[in-house]
């Protein structure tokens, strides 16, 4: 017997050529999507998975709150770690390590700007999953000035040689090499090339600061420890060792413990050393998956009951044959899960064909791999038979329940009511895809206007070069600025800590007088006199900094229009001649200007309140003002310049705009992300009204005959099938706009400044839909219209 | 075999109500030839859907074998049916996507005979019936006559002890219709019954009864002494 369902099953596909290709291709679509975006959720989800027993593992957080703010980072103080160890005997092992900014690090005449870069206390290994290739995990860190390298570093400097007990330098300080570890996997919230040893601070003051706060701190649990005992018994563990000290400064803090494989989807706010990832867009990626396969879906369901006319005599048979409803219930699935696996084939090729642009698109390191394991496996078995079953059930049923008398009086299998369920089944898909499409439109209309939007300060024409690798530019940033200044078409220089569009420092903040209760934790930026000029920052009162009237020698501060707001001043000039506290470096000093606000990160987050001083011990970044022309030979002079400066040290620059904008990467990604699905799903809708007005033509090719030798013209006719689905897609865009208004202001809202939602991206997005919709019935119309009533009256 | 009393088939659509079959009593015993005649539209073809169990009457009785089927259920229909019932339509009927082969095998399939068994029951029917060569061809392949031949055949694999007939000329020619009258005349001859609805007064005439139905009454009855003689 299912020889028999086999046989007609396939027969039938190579029968109905087109109405096959139809189904397997929209159906292979929307499997290709859905396998893709598994791939991709899955790659999200599999963070720090395979860390031996990770449910162990986990780093402390720390909630700090004053009576004016509260901030919850990932970084904690350095004595921490040993605390908990010593504290808790269901900490098993605990580890400190903390993240340098990028590094050079050189071994011969090979030397490279490292990034992720740490330096760990021993216990490291002994928590996350790190495999050693060379050295011994347990002594490798023991000793001051020892490094362990990553597999990919070690070659980048010792080739294929054994590097162990030889030397790197890392900014002129010299390690010994004493292990080397595996890559890390792309899928780690700590990444690392570079791991240097504690121990040549120990006994330093810093390292017993409690109030010094710039240490991750992991710790692994003895086994069946519950860490929420132990969560709600280390909370305040600081204060058996420092509560004078934080008793001193007003300070108050909670520890929390984060679940390792947790940390890149539920990520700390602050301080992260990766940028974690984004439930969010799992969920926007998770549904516009299901939704492209529920398109496909449909076409499938009504394709079939729409040729269910041509099956109709079939079915008769067999039940007078003795076929049982069940038995063709079973039949029809079976057809149904067969078209559904061939779609599932094709899918895989699919998938395959397109993973290198699908791994530039996400930013995954996405493989087919990924879909060769047993939960991958269950995810299209399970696929398969929800599809075949979703998709062929209606068929199954509603086929399998003619009559054999009705069909054998002539009788079609289709039914009105039928006829309505396909219709409201177009209307669903079309609604689907003019959800995408609005979506798509929104995304890229967010993007415009963020990427367009006046920042407040002039970034054009800004090249960056990053200070680094043991470099210092304190003392002499005015004498290199001017090096580089020789330079006709080097218009300005200024000197920084950051560049803008990356995160500050934040550092607590209170009025002087005021006890530190109140500090508050304020955003920081150190730069020099130049950097508001050049930058065309507005100052809305008291003045810039003045290197004529000492402000680089006095502390002096500078405060944007929000941070006026947060001290409780109502206008810029109540702020001018009050003096801060700062708690870096512990420094006081008068406030001699406000700034306009400007967007110094995107624009997705709100303009935050800012200090500014002129700080050259923060200084790590130059920015040149350079003229656009010429450009190429400016260029070879700052290079020239540079490494006659800093000859050990590699050249590296950017330009300040495109900079600015790599912060919209992901609103990008989305939007190519978007683009594609919508796209997908409308071509499969696409696909099904064209098999459904081929359908619709062959059944009505007596009516239309007919009305033409009642003098119907071609163009009439032709109207008369393009208008019954126009008609569809009306009813579709009157659905889908008020849900794709919805959706849409609810993801604007994560943004701090968006763009209004106009009518014209709905309309747009309608009439896109129309004319796909138009494109794809009109060949059926066009050959409807023209073909010849009395051929097909002759055979009625 | 086939006892009827006082059926009645009524079609309800939304505005019209169709009376098709109305009071029509009628007996058919075991081995009998009979003919239903009648005018487009007096229900003939519902009686034989009716006695095909293919459709249930709106009220009155109907005793297949002893059985009263008419409140049956679809699932007892189709057990009963596919034991003791074959059919033979005008439009042949045969299952486009199968073959020859597979199409007279059908009914054996859904008996859940052994395939053996199968094999050597198809191959014995498709011999008598001369259509053997044809076996692996599909139904398009094959002329009208020779469709109607393997549809016979279908009809006749599982040894039903009825065979319902509807027009089974009605598509083909005098050469291939007479076949298949032949055909029908030996198996009644070999003990199966018949009963055949037809517009044509010759082929009735090789029945051995004929029914004429008009306005789903019967109206007269003849039954004939002996069966194939034109």
């Amino acid at each position: 017997m299912l020889s028999n369902y086999l046989t007609t099953a396939l027969r039938n596909l190579v029968r109905y050529k087109v109405y096959s290709f139809i189904n397997i291709l929209g159906l292979a679509i929307g499997f290709a999507s859905c396998m893709v975006i598994f791939l991709y959720i899955n790659a999200e989800l599999s963070y720090d998975k395979y860390h031996q027993d990770r449910d162990r593992l986990f780093r402390v957080g720390q909630m700090e709150k004053t009576e004016n703010a509260s901030y919850f980072g990932a970084v904690t103080a350095p004595p921490l770690a040993a605390a908990l160890k010593e504290s808790f005997p269901q900490v098993e092992y605990a580890a400190h390590i903390s993240m340098m900014h990028s590094q050079l690090v050189s071994h011969d005449d090979r030397s490279f700007y490292e990034e992720r870069c740490l330096r760990a206390s021993a216990d490291l290994f002994n928590i996350l999953t790190m495999p050693f290739v060379l050295g011994e995990p347990e002594t490798a860190l023991e000793r001051p000035y020892t490094v362990v390298i990553s597999q990919s570093a070690a070659v980048r400097y010792f080739g294929y040689d054994n590097p162990l007990g030889d030397i790197l330098k890392i900014n002129d300080t010299e390690f010994e090499v004493t292990g080397v570890v595996r890559d890390a996997p792309p899928n780690t919230h700590l990444k690392y090339n570079i791991i240097t040893s504690l121990a040549q601070y120990e006994g330093r003051p810093f390292m017993e600061n409690w109030l010094y706060h710039a240490f991750y701190t992991y710790v692994k649990l003895t086994p069946g420890a519950d860490p929420d005992i132990l969560s709600g018994r280390m909370q305040r563990i600081g204060d058996k060792y420092a509560k004078a000290l934080f008793d001193e400064h007003g300070y108050t803090y909670r520890f929390i413990l984060q679940a390792v494989p947790d940390l890149h989807l539920h990520a700390c706010p602050n301080d992260e050393p990766e940028p974690p990832g984004n439930p969010l867009y799992l969920y926007i990626f998770g549904s516009i998956g299901i939704l492209i396969l529920m398109i496909a879906c449909v076409n499938f369901m009504n394709l079939t009951t729409a040729r269910s006319a041509s099956r109709a005599r079939e079915i008769g048979v067999r039940k007078v044959v003795g076929a049982r409803r069940i038995q063709l219930v079973r039949q029809f699935l079976g057809e149904s899960i067969i078209v559904a696996a061939l779609a599932l084939l094709t899918a895989l090729v699919m998938v395959e064909l397109t993973l290198p642009n699908l791994r530039e698109l996400t930013g995954n390191d996405l493989a087919l791999a990924g879909l060769l394991n047993p939960l991958a496996f269950s995810v299209m078995a399970g696929l398969l038979l929800v599809v075949g079953i979703a998709a062929g059930g209606y068929p199954a049923i509603f086929l399998s329940r003619l009559r054999p008398a009705f069909i054998f009086k002539g009788h079609q299998g289709t039914t009105s009511r039928a006829s309505l369920l396909r219709k409201i089944l177009v209307v669903g898909q079309f609604a689907i895809s003019i959800v995408l499409i609005i979506g798509t439109l929104m995304v890229h209309h967010q993007l415009n206007f963020m990427k367009n939007r006046s920042l407040d300060f002039d970034g054009r024409q800004k090249l960056v070069i990053p200070v680094r690798g043991g470099i210092s530019i304190t003392d002499n940033y005015e004498s290199v600025k001017s090096e580089f200044l020789k330079h006709s078409s080097v218009l300005g220089a200024t000197a920084s800590s950051d560049v803008l569009g990356t995160e500050f420092m934040s550092i607590y903040t209170r009025l002087v007088g005021e006890d530190d209760t109140k500090d508050q934790s304020i955003l920081h930026l150190y730069y020099d006199g130049d950097f508001i000029p050049m930058h065309d920052i507005r100052i809305i009162a008291g003045r810039p900094f003045d290197p004529e009237l000492g402000d680089e020698a006095n502390t002096r501060f500078l405060l944007n229009e929000s941070a006026v707001a947060t001290f409780g001043w109502t206008t810029p000039e109540d702020a001018l001649g009050k003096k801060i506290y700062t708690g870096y470096g512990g420094r006081e000093g008068e406030i001699v200007g406000v700034t306009a606000d400007f967007h110094f990160r995107g624009l997705q987050n709100d303009i935050q309140p800012l200090v500014m001083e002129w700080f050259p011990a923060a200084f790590r970044t130059l920015t040149l003002n350079v003229s656009m022309e010429n450009l190429n030979e400016t260029m070879s002079y700052v290079e020239t310049t540079w490494r006659d400066l800093y000859p050990a040290h590699p050249f590296d620059y950017f330009f300040l705009d495109e900079f600015f904008n790599r912060q919209y990467r992901a609103e990008e990604r989305m939007e190519k992300i978007f683009w594609a699905f919508s796209l997908l799903g409308l071509f499969i809708a696409g696909l099904g009204i064209l098999g459904l007005a081929s359908f619709m033509a062959e059944r009505r090719s007596k009516e239309i005959s007919i009305r033409k030798v009642l003098g119907a013209s071609p163009s009439g006719i032709a109207v008369l099938i393009g208008k019954e689905f126009l008609g569809l897609v009306v009813v579709a865009s009157m659905i889908s706009c008020p849900l794709a208004y919805y959706a849409a202001s609810r993801w604007l809202e994560s943004f701090a400044y968006r763009t209004r939602i106009g009518a014209g991206i709905f309309i747009l997005a309608s009439i896109l839909a129309m004319v796909i919709a138009l494109v794809s019935v009109s060949y059926q119309a066009i050959r409807a219209a023209l073909t010849n009533p009395a051929q097909v009256l002759k055979y009625e | 075999m086939i006892k009827i009393r006082d059926l009645r088939k009524v079609y309800t659509t939304e505005e019209v109500e169709t009376t098709a079959l109305n009071s029509v009593n009628l007996e058919i015993g075991e081995g009998e030839y009979a003919a239903i005649m009648g005018p487009s539209g007096c229900g003939k073809s519902t009686l034989l859907n009716i006695l095909g169990m293919l459709d249930n009457p709106t009220s009155g009785e109907y005793f297949f074998k002893e059985q009263d089927v008419a409140k049956y259920s679809e699932r007892q229909r189709a057990n009963l049916r596919k034991r003791n019932i074959g059919f033979v339509f005008q439009s042949f009927n045969l299952i486009d996507e199968l073959t020859i082969y597979e199409n007279v095998e059908l009914p054996l399939l859904y008996l859940g005979i052994p395939a053996s068994e199968r094999r050597k029951r198809v191959n014995e029917v498709l011999e008598q019936l001369q259509i053997m060569p044809r076996k692996k061809h599909f139904p398009q392949q094959l002329s009208g006559g020779q469709q109607q031949r393997v549809a016979v055949a279908r009809a006749v694999i599982a040894n039903p002890g009825l065979i319902l007939a509807d027009e089974p000329t009605g598509n083909l020619d005098s050469v291939h219709g007479d076949e298949v009258m032949q055909l029908l005349t030996t198996l009644n001859e070999n003990g199966t019954t018949i009963v055949m609805v037809t517009h044509s007064q010759a082929y009735a005439e090789y029945s051995r009864r004929i029914v004429n139905l008009f306005d789903g009454h019967i109206v007269t009855e003849n039954i004939r002494k002996a069966a194939g003689a034109q």
